[in-house]
């Protein structure tokens, strides 16, 4: 009977191993009553702990007595309802030490001592099973929670990981907008990083297209099902999300794409299912939108997409903000700002292209370079304003006169170029050259007043570098300037040679005037009626020591232009005021006249009546023995500051004299408002005194015009007899030139007025003027 | 069919069992056609007892006033899951204060003793459960469950018999212990590996002294018993294998208390009979029952063949036991009956269910 003495241990061997089975309490209960119903032959077997029925078996599975069962744990004589059986008495057995315990009914015959033992002992390893499996659970619990927690720290992670590849897409945008790598591949960065982080969607960027208001077109693109025919697509910028968010400029969203209204029927063709679209500016204007098409059904943007679509939207804008802001500052560096034509720098650029162009296509290419005659007479007169509208409108007009394949540039200061590409010859460029100037011949209207401008044309057309082409069209530009005002002239290779002539000069000048060695030379100013004596006009000569006496007419004008004849012409006055001194002192009883020549520049000069003041006082000379002599156009810019500076003159006590009059405007409206004395006719007039009556009515209008403003009147280049006598008989009170002397060294003059012999001239008794 | 039906329409269900050797295919598809509306259950056989002999269909109608039946069919892939949805009939005759569930299985006998244990998680201790295996003549395929049109395969039908009558079950084995009760000591799926600590097959030869070449039949006549609180109770087959890992062909669980068992050299054909269906007629309070269902194991029947017995005159006796009701006795191949305790399923057995 060994086999039934084991029994009881094997079978809770059994049972042991079989509740240890299941991983929780619950199953581990439940597989326990079972076993212990059939080790024990038993109906029914119940759990029960604190009055609840943990696991049980024999009773229906929705009619378990739980109160019956929990009273029964506390009896004495526990008897349990057994279906079909009705009361039976029931053995139960404490769980461990917890209010658990387990009950078994069985119907007929109640347990022997063996089957109580076995029972007690299923209810010790039920105990241990269940406290054990607690622990577990306890653990699993935590393990669920730490799970959970691992799932949330995941998630967490995840987002991190995104909201990181989101900050990373972004940093890496910046740094390509701040780089200023080209706009396209900045813009496709966004668009691919837009479509990559909403979740591998399609995206593309839709901007207004420049050249056709109106519509839009794809900047770029990816994802979209056929990309290559997205990339190419054109839409009406009122149509579609895209267009919604232009208009209402807002981050517009469309999902269930296909049903919703608003949306574009070949996209939705396509298979798209929802669209999100954020509006994208430039300088704060809306120019277009950042678009996403989701091709999953159901799809759902969420508030996190949305605004990250925003964001991406927002850097596209910083990004065409800034492209413009590059694309203006690139302007500003290539253009000049005043006139708004493209500079030296651009138009060296442009010429460098056309001529490697026109090499190619074996054509040529030309320069005009034009130089605008008097612009800093007008700039000075009449302010700088003034000097920069009529800069503008020689822009305009230049630009007007071309064609438009020609490039007009603004080099400098009044200075223009014209590039001329594929030119059939040197005669189309002097056309183009002839054209422009035409156009800036016609007075230009600045604040009121009408300003006539010319321009010298320097032409060059060669096939040789950018930098030579220009500035072999400078030289000839120099070449018709020493032509005269409204001149063009074409380079020629011996051109080369007379400008740097010409530089060579202009530096000696300088020199010469520093070291004193211009001479002033004087041309006595004779009374016409009997060759009386009347003044000297002062000249200055300039005897090179190896070119020997260089002509006026070629260092003054070069004086004027590189600003040295201020310094010489306060040379040729101080010279000029010692001389008529020591005349004045020689010849008392006349008192003769000293004029001397004030260009423009010196009247502009703030120290010339200072300078005047002093020669006057260091030389002693009294000033209405002084005679001022400004030309004609001088006069023309008619500034307050220049007759601010002639009445200071005049309150010198000096006198001024219009000189050349009749070359320029001759208008009569500068004579009555400045304080002029004398009028000098210009040589021309006296030229033509004997060609025919109209010379002759030319000359006496002058005299006339002098006479009835009182003024007196010296005409000027008087080379024959015939001309003194008929300037005399229409009333010319003075005359100078060869027929009496020409101009010669103080010291020349000094003797031929003393050699009372061979003198020429009488001198007045009294003075003439 | 139309015999079982016999023309009235009080029918509340057809019990159908058919010959395994037979289209029982064909034959669930027209039962069913037959019967209309009313469900038909059952299960294939290794032959039917009575009445019409081995290759007879067997139709049994339930119905007319006072009782209810209710189908429920389920598969076994999880064999204890397949037993609480077969009793979940029992909740459509809940009304009747005399119930009984019905079990036809089929599968490997491993899962038997899970589909009955399932049934009782949701029948209890107040519902016997009774019912039997698919059988199949031995060493011929399988076995099928039927319900309504269909043969099943890996199922599980339940009938839940709800009656203002009683309803009795009883059970009974014809054998005796050989030698003394022996401990399941190692158990698997469907075999018995140790007893007592050795080798099951060893300790099985050296008891029964049966050679390793013995023929199927020759097993059948030494079954194992599990005991239960009043001895062995639920005798299990130990079915001729090749024992690689030295354990027995038995369903049987580790830790359980069996016997080898053998024949009862005499009488054992009519006091079979007379106890299981005297224990089932008991329930009925003296009341001729209006009929006896019997499912008999087909193991038994060739042991008792190969005794010289006559199966036939079990048959007389349950007639005589019917009075005036009808008898259905089936040949299965696993016999379920639970009347008292958790365990239900019996091997070489004879299970009688009385109708009152």
């Amino acid at each position: 009977m060994s086999a039934v003495a084991d029994w009881a241990v094997q079978r809770l061997g059994v049972f042991l191993a079989a509740v240890a089975e299941p991983e929780d309490r619950d199953a581990a209960a439940r597989v326990g009553v079972e076993h212990a119903a059939e080790a024990l032959d038993a109906e029914c077997v119940a759990v029960v702990c604190s009055g609840r029925v943990l696991a049980s078996i024999g009773w229906p599975r929705f009619e378990v007595p739980e109160r019956a069962l929990a009273r029964a744990v506390a009896e004495e004589r526990p008897v349990v309802p057994v279906p079909g059986a009705g009361l039976t008495p029931a053995a139960i057995a404490g769980i461990g030490d917890e209010d658990c315990h387990l009950v078994v009914a069985r119907v007929g015959a109640p347990l022997d001592r063996d089957e109580l033992a076995l029972l007690r002992g299923m209810a010790r390893g039920l105990r241990l099973t269940l406290r054990l499996l607690q622990t577990v659970a306890a653990e699993r619990g935590l393990r669920a929670r730490s799970e959970r927690q691992a799932t949330e720290n995941a998630r967490l992670l995840t987002s991190l990981r995104r909201r990181q590849q989101v900050l990373e897409a972004m940093a890496s945008i910046q740094r390509s907008i701040s780089r200023r790598e080209p706009l396209s591949s900045v813009l496709s960065a966004v668009v691919a990083a837009a479509g990559d982080l909403l979740s591998g969607e399609a995206a593309a960027l839709l901007l207004l297209d420049p050249e056709e208001p109106g519509t839009l077109v794809v900047a770029d693109a990816r994802g979209f099902r056929d990309n290559a025919r997205f990339l190419q697509r054109r839409q009406r910028v009122d149509e579609g999300v895209t267009g919604r968010a232009i208009a209402e400029d807002r981050l517009v969203v469309l999902e269930d794409y296909r049903r919703a209204s608003g949306g574009l029927s070949d996209i939705a063709a396509d298979g798209v299912t929802a669209v999100m679209a954020a509006p994208v500016h430039e300088d704060g204007e809306p120019v277009g939108a950042l678009v996403v098409d989701s091709y999953r059904a159901g799809r759902i943007y969420t508030r996190d997409e949305q605004e990250l679509l925003a964001s991406f939207a927002q850097h596209v804008s910083l990004a065409l903000t800034d492209a413009r802001r590059v694309d203006a500052m690139l302007h500003q560096a290539l253009h000049d700002a005043l006139t708004g034509l493209p500079n030296r720098a651009l138009f060296t650029d442009r010429l460098r292209h056309a001529l490697t162009a026109a090499r190619r296509r074996g054509t040529t290419c030309g320069v005009v370079v034009l130089d605008l005659d008097r612009f800093k007479t007008v700039n000075d007169s009449l302010g700088h304003a003034a000097g920069d509208e009529l800069l503008i409108a020689v822009a305009q007009r230049l630009a007007g006169a071309l064609r438009a394949a020609d490039t007009a540039a603004r080099l400098g200061g009044d200075e223009f170029a014209v590039l001329l590409e594929d030119l059939g010859g040197v005669e189309e460029a002097v056309l183009v050259a002839e054209r422009a100037m035409e156009a800036l011949r016609a007075p230009i209207p600045i604040r009121g007043r009408e300003v006539l401008v010319t321009a010298a044309a320097g032409i060059a057309v060669s096939s040789a570098g950018a930098s030579e082409l220009l500035r072999q069209a400078d030289v000839a530009m120099y070449r018709a300037k020493a032509r005269g005002k409204g001149r063009h002239a074409v380079f020629e290779d011996d051109m080369q040679a007379e400008v740097l002539e010409r530089l060579e000069l202009e530096s000696e000048l300088q020199r010469a005037i520093d070291d004193g060695d211009i001479d002033v030379h004087y041309q006595p100013i004779v009374a016409l009626d009997g060759h009386t004596l009347a003044g000297f006009e002062a000249l200055a000569r300039w005897s090179h020591p190896t070119r020997g006496p260089v002509p006026p007419p070629q260092f003054i004008p070069l004086a004027e232009e590189n600003g040295a004849i201020v310094a010489l012409g306060r040379h040729v006055l101080r010279a000029a005021c010692r001389q008529a001194a020591a005349w004045l002192e020689a010849l008392p009883a006349g008192e003769p006249l000293m004029t001397v020549n004030l260009s423009g520049r010196q009247l502009e000069d703030a120290g010339l009546v200072r300078d005047v003041a002093d020669a006057l006082a260091d030389s002693r000379l009294p000033a209405s023995s002084l005679v001022l002599e400004i030309t004609e156009t001088v006069l023309m810019q008619d500034t307050e500051a220049t007759i601010d500076r002639l009445r200071e003159l005049k309150e010198l006590g000096v006198r001024l004299a219009v000189d050349d009059f009749g070359t320029g405007y001759s208008s009569l409206r500068y004579l009555r408002r400045f304080p002029i004395d004398i009028l000098k006719m210009a040589k021309p007039f006296v030229d033509g005194l004997h060609v025919d009556d109209e010379g002759r009515a030319l000359a006496r209008t002058i005299v006339e015009l002098a006479t009835s403003l009182r003024l007196a009147c010296i005409a000027e280049g008087i080379e024959a007899p015939a001309q003194a006598d008929v300037l005399h008989d229409l009333g010319c009170g003075l005359g100078q030139g060869y027929h009496f002397a020409r101009p010669m060294a103080a010291d020349a003059l000094t003797q031929l007025l003393g050699d009372d012999d061979e003198r020429r001239f009488r001198l007045p008794s009294t003075p003439i003027l | 069919m139309r015999q079982a039906l016999g023309g009235r329409g009080d029918a509340s269900a057809v019990l159908l069992f058919a010959p395994a050797m037979v289209d029982v295919d064909a034959v669930a598809e027209g039962a069913a056609g037959a019967a209309g509306d009313v469900p038909v259950a059952g299960c294939s056989t290794a032959g039917v007892l009575s009445p019409g002999g081995d290759d007879a269909v067997l139709a049994l109608a339930l119905g007319g006033d006072g009782l209810s039946v209710s189908v429920a069919a389920a598969p076994t892939v999880s064999p204890r899951e397949g037993g609480v949805r077969a009793a979940a009939s029992l909740g459509d005759v809940a009304d009747r204060p005399h119930r009984l569930l019905l079990l036809f299985a089929d599968g490997p006998s491993a899962d038997h003793a899970e589909v009955v244990l399932g049934a009782y998680s949701v029948a209890g201790a107040g519902i016997p459960l009774a019912g039997g295996v698919a059988g199949h003549p031995l060493g011929t395929g399988r076995g099928t469950v039927l319900h309504g049109a269909s043969a099943l395969r890996g199922a599980v039908v339940g009938v839940a018999i709800g009656s203002d009558a009683p309803l009795g079950v009883g059970v009974a084995h014809g054998c005796e212990p050989l030698g003394p009760p022996m401990l399941v000591t190692a158990a698997a799926a469907g075999r018995v590996l140790e007893l007592d600590g050795r080798p099951a097959l060893e300790v099985y030869r050296e008891r029964t002294g049966l050679s390793a070449a013995a023929a199927c039949d020759e097993t059948l006549a030494f079954p194992l018993a599990r005991h239960g609180r009043d001895g062995p109770a639920h005798v299990r087959t130990v079915e001729r294998d090749g024992g690689a890992d030295g354990g027995l062909s038995c369903a049987l669980e580790a830790g359980s208390l069996v016997s080898l068992m053998q024949p009862r050299a005499a009488g054992s054909g009519p006091d079979v009979v007379n106890a299981a269906a005297g224990a089932a007629l008991a329930a009925l309070d003296g009341d001729a029952p209006q009929a006896l269902l019997a499912f008999d194991c087909s193991a038994r029947q060739v042991v008792r063949r190969r005794a010289g017995q006559d199966p036939a005159a079990d048959l007389a006796r349950l007639g005589e036991l019917a009075g005036g009701g009808a008898v259905a006795a089936i040949s299965t191949h696993g016999e379920i009956a639970r009347t008292r305790g958790v365990v239900g399923l019996h091997h070489q057995s004879l299970v009688v269910v009385a109708v009152g």
